[in-house]
């Protein structure tokens, strides 16, 4: 291997189109489904939570529609209840959770860290099929008959009462928690163990690190969530549980070991939308990102911190004031971090040299709504003023400020900050604005009536309610009509670009980070030559043409293909 | 240099990877990997451990009545001495692993695998009781108590037995399985399994398995004391 | 350890092997793990009071869990990133103890003045 560490700034390759590359060395279906590529895994999950999103989507829509009238015209309570449910069990378990990890991680990873490979190709495939599994099961019940429990299966409802298909359920979340599992297992030993030499960890891009904290809280958390979603679901079939009152069980413990997970699952779903922000603001600010560390520092104490705040969604659930008041006053430290990172990107902008392309639009909305969905959660966190907006949709709204404000935002910057990369081709600039656009200003009007609506006191779940509410929803759903849209239009423009769109090139973006300067789409096995790494992260401080390297050809750079960026 | 070539001035390993860069790097990663595994698996029983000791702390006089008269300790005691000497016995087929000597690494896999069924065998013989006793929870459920206690909370003590060391049946089963085909790999002379690290992996597991079981045992057995 | 550390004249004839650990340890390890066995059945039988009972067959189960940890899992002579990955479940778990604060406060009642 290479001793000599390679200069930031030589070489860059013209003739790699003609080379083989990941998508298009074999054409087989046997070749896609048998893989082992982290690159075509990345795909065909891109693929399977693209329908769960759309699914999930399809069933907002029908909950938004329902909701226009306060009769209820549309469908019965117990088809809404049915309808509700399974947007919120599609979104997050089968969208959120595995959206940023097992697309955009997946696929960056290895490439990120100079690796041909991640740590357990196979292990990586096995993840996709558990998640594929478990996803056709949960929803072919949630179809053929449907589960009205609310995604958190609160007990005794769900082990006892309700009369839904709630066990078979059960049992497709359990396999989808393996499969997300797997995918923690495989990137932590990965990201020990795989780095190019010359990586330490103070010259990863944040991307990873975030990664890195996302996979210690599923290997923590998830197997607390499956060992309890097990129990409930062994209560349902064999009577063998401890949740029922009436044998003496305790539904409150349910609670406890549900959120236990649940909590900390909510920055497995934000964190590596945060990381990814990181890669997108310091490329289009053109800027190092501002205290490196302490983003590192934050995003690690986000994972430790998440794990002892679980009883601020008991607060009036029967559990005991004293705990209220801990859960309450560690909440709020776990603002601390998350600010610390907000401080840190204003920083970073400021006097950076900003350029608004499509994945920098979607970048600042996430900063906007990410921060009003973080202070939102203050007052949630705060013990009184959660009882006055405990169950209403206030939180209903504070935590789809973070879910789809931040983590989808964060997703579909990710999605076009990288779409060249795993395709080889641009999207067109001039939609992806106006979808982030759209996005943004449906985003809003959706979510922040709903603020209004929970503070007047409209409960959550509900589907029948007083007349003087309808405005609110009324707003809320043409807001969803224009949210539904700025999701339409990039599926549409990126369909389009796989054939249409204009080539790409190594970098289209003049961005640092290894995984720039492969071949856009990569090789089957990413490096010709492993990389040695003597840079700093996020090196914009040189011209960022020099941060463009490739070691395959020993060709001179050439200044039109890298300066494509020039703005 | 191209990859091919650095390969082959290191004198690359059969069963290396084409992912790693060397053995080390490869060896160190399974380990890491499943230890990574393992925590999950801790955390799997954590949950459960959790719950047992919410229930215990609330209804102590019926769950330690339940574990000292209907729990057998001479039959805890001696899976626990099985299990322990299944994991020695396991530790010394990864030895002999190391060693690349098959014929005693087989012996040694297939000694464990016996532990395990013996495992099995007296945790059936102890269940096929509690069934006839009527302790399994549900509508048969029955229990009588010799101090008076009140036996609402009686029927959690059994769902938690149950669960916990049914949870742990099916861990070892498992092993049982991956032990049997670690076995016929090993005998067939497959190439995978020439070298110690799956064997090392499964040990790993194994070993785990046993740890569960030394909390399992005084938490539903032994403790508080005094019988 | 680091995979920075992999220069090119590390020779992997002997297919990287970690650490032997002897037979002798093994067995060492075995005796002293059933004669802790034997010492939480005798504990049973001495009356330490319920707090005192339930501590040292906790105490003893922690020891033997250990000692599997180290001997037979060969973690101890690891790496220090194979010991973090060791250590870290069983040091995250006492954190879900917290709900027993859930279950000890429940009772008490609010101070007065509080309502």
């Amino acid at each position: 291997m290479s001793a000599e560490a390679i200069p930031p700034g030589i070489v860059l390759e013209r003739e790699s189109a003609s080379r083989p590359n990941y998508l298009n060395w074999s054409h087989s279906v046997k070749d896609w489904l048998l893989t082992t590529d982290h690159k075509r895994i990345a795909i065909l999950y891109l693929v399977s939570i693209t329908i769960m999103f759309g699914l999930g989507g399809i069933a907002a829509m029908a909950i938004r529609a329902e909701l226009t009238s306060p009769h209820g015209h549309l469908m019965e309570s117990d088809t809404y209840n049915k309808m509700f449910t399974m947007h919120g069990v599609v979104m997050i378990f089968f969208f959120l959770v595995p959206s940023i990890p097992a697309t955009l991680g997946n696929f960056l990873l290895p490439l990120m860290l100079g690796a041909r490979d991640l740590a357990f190709p196979r292990l990586n495939l096995l993840s996709w099929y558990l998640f594929t599994l478990g996803g056709v099961i949960a929803l072919g019940a949630m179809i053929c008959g449907g589960v009205d429990t609310g995604w958190t299966f609160y007990t005794p409802y769900s082990s006892i009462y309700s009369n839904s298909n709630v066990a078979v359920t059960l049992v497709g979340l359990f396999i989808a928690g393996f499969s997300s599992i797997v995918t923690g297992i495989n990137f932590i030993a990965t990201i020990h163990k795989m780095r190019a030499p010359g990586l330490t960890w103070t010259r990863l891009p944040l991307f990873i690190w975030a990664h890195y904290a996302t996979s210690i809280i599923i290997v923590l958390g998830t197997p607390v969530v499956a060992v309890t979603l097990g129990l409930v679901l062994v209560e349902r079939t064999l009577h063998i549980g401890i949740f029922d009152p009436a044998i003496g069980g305790d539904p409150i413990l349910f609670q406890h070991m549900f959120w236990f997970y649940s909590h900390p699952a909510v920055y497995i779903m934000i964190l590596p939308a945060m990381g990814v922000i990181n890669e997108v603001l310091a490329c289009f600010c053109r800027k190092r990102i501002f205290g490196y560390t302490f983003v590192c520092g934050s995003t690690l104490a986000i994972a430790v911190f998440g794990f002892m705040v679980w009883g601020h969604h008991m607060f009036v659930t029967g559990q005991s004031l004293y705990t209220g008041m801990i859960f309450s006053a560690l909440s709020f430290i776990v603002a601390v971090p998350s600010a610390i990172k907000v401080f840190n990107w204003t920083a970073t902008i400021y006097k950076g040299e900003v350029w608004f392309s499509a994945p920098m639009i979607y970048c600042l909305g996430f900063i906007g709504l990410f921060t009003i969905g973080g202070l939102t959660g203050l007052y949630c966190s705060s013990l009184s003023v959660d009882v006055h907006i405990n169950m209403t949709y206030f939180v209903v709204a504070h935590f789809h400020y973070v879910m789809v404000g931040g983590a989808t935002l964060g997703y579909l910057a990710g999605l076009h900050f990288w779409w060249p990369k795993m395709t080889g081709r641009m999207y067109p600039e001039g939609w992806a604005k106006v979808a982030a656009g759209l996005a943004f200003v449906g985003f809003n009007l959706t979510f922040f009536p709903q603020f209004i609506l929970g503070y007047l006191g409209m409960p959550r779940r509900y589907h029948y309610y007083p007349a003087e509410f309808q405005i609110w929803h009324v707003l809320s759903t043409a807001g969803s009509s224009v949210l539904a849209l700025g999701y339409a239009i990039p599926l549409v423009y990126f369909l389009w670009s796989l054939k249409y769109g204009e080539k790409a090139g190594p970098n289209p973006w003049g961005a640092a980070g290894l995984e720039w300067t492969v071949a856009s789409p990569p090789t089957q096995f990413n490096f010709d030559e492993l990389p040695v790494v003597t840079w700093e992260a996020y090196n914009y401080d040189v011209p960022h043409e020099n941060a463009i390297v490739d070691h395959s050809k020993n060709v001179l750079p050439d200044a039109e293909g890298a300066s494509h960026s020039a703005h | 240099m191209s990859v091919e070539a650095a390969h082959d001035a290191h004198g690359h390993h059969p069963v290396q990877y084409h992912q790693f860069e060397d053995m080390e790097q490869q060896n160190e990663t399974y380990i890491v990997g499943m230890w990574s595994f393992l925590v999950t698996e801790i955390m799997f029983f954590g949950g459960l451990f959790l719950a047992y000791s919410i229930f215990r702390m609330n209804n102590q006089a019926i769950f330690t009545e339940a574990g000292h008269r209907y729990l057998e300790v001479d039959k805890g005691a001696f899976n626990t001495v099985v299990l322990l000497t299944s994991s020695l016995s396991m530790a010394m087929c990864v030895y002999y692993a190391q060693k690349a000597d098959r014929v005693k690494q087989l012996l040694c896999l297939g000694f464990t695998l016996l532990c395990s069924f013996v495992f099995l065998g007296v945790k059936a013989m102890e269940w096929s009781k509690e069934f006839a006793e009527h302790h399994l929870p549900g509508a048969n459920f029955a229990y009588v108590s010799d101090a008076h206690l009140s036996t609402a909370k009686a029927q959690i003590f059994f769902c938690l037995y149950f669960a916990m060391t049914g949870l742990h049946a099916i861990h070892v089963i498992v092993g049982i399985l991956l032990m049997v085909v670690l076995g016929v790999l090993i005998a067939a002379r497959r190439p995978g399994v020439k070298y110690y690290m799956p064997v090392e992996m499964f040990g790993l597991y194994w070993h785990f398995v046993d740890i569960v079981w030394i909390f399992l045992f005084p938490l539903f057995y032994l403790i508080p004391g005094k019988r | 350890m680091e995979h920075g550390s992999h220069s090119s004249e590390i020779a992997y004839t002997d297919s990287g092997a970690a650490h032997i650990t002897p037979p002798s340890t093994y067995f060492k390890t075995y005796v002293i793990l059933l004669v802790l066995m034997v010492a939480t059945i005798a504990a049973t039988f001495r009356d330490f009071g319920t707090v005192g009972n339930n501590a040292i067959a906790m105490a003893i189960a922690t020891t033997k869990a250990t000692l599997v940890v180290a001997y037979f899992m060969q973690v101890k002579g690891s790496s220090r990133l194979t010991i973090m990955w060791a250590l870290i479940g069983f040091v995250t778990l006492p954190f879900m103890w917290a709900t027993m604060v859930d279950y000890l406060t429940r009772d008490w009642i609010p101070h007065i003045g509080w309502q």
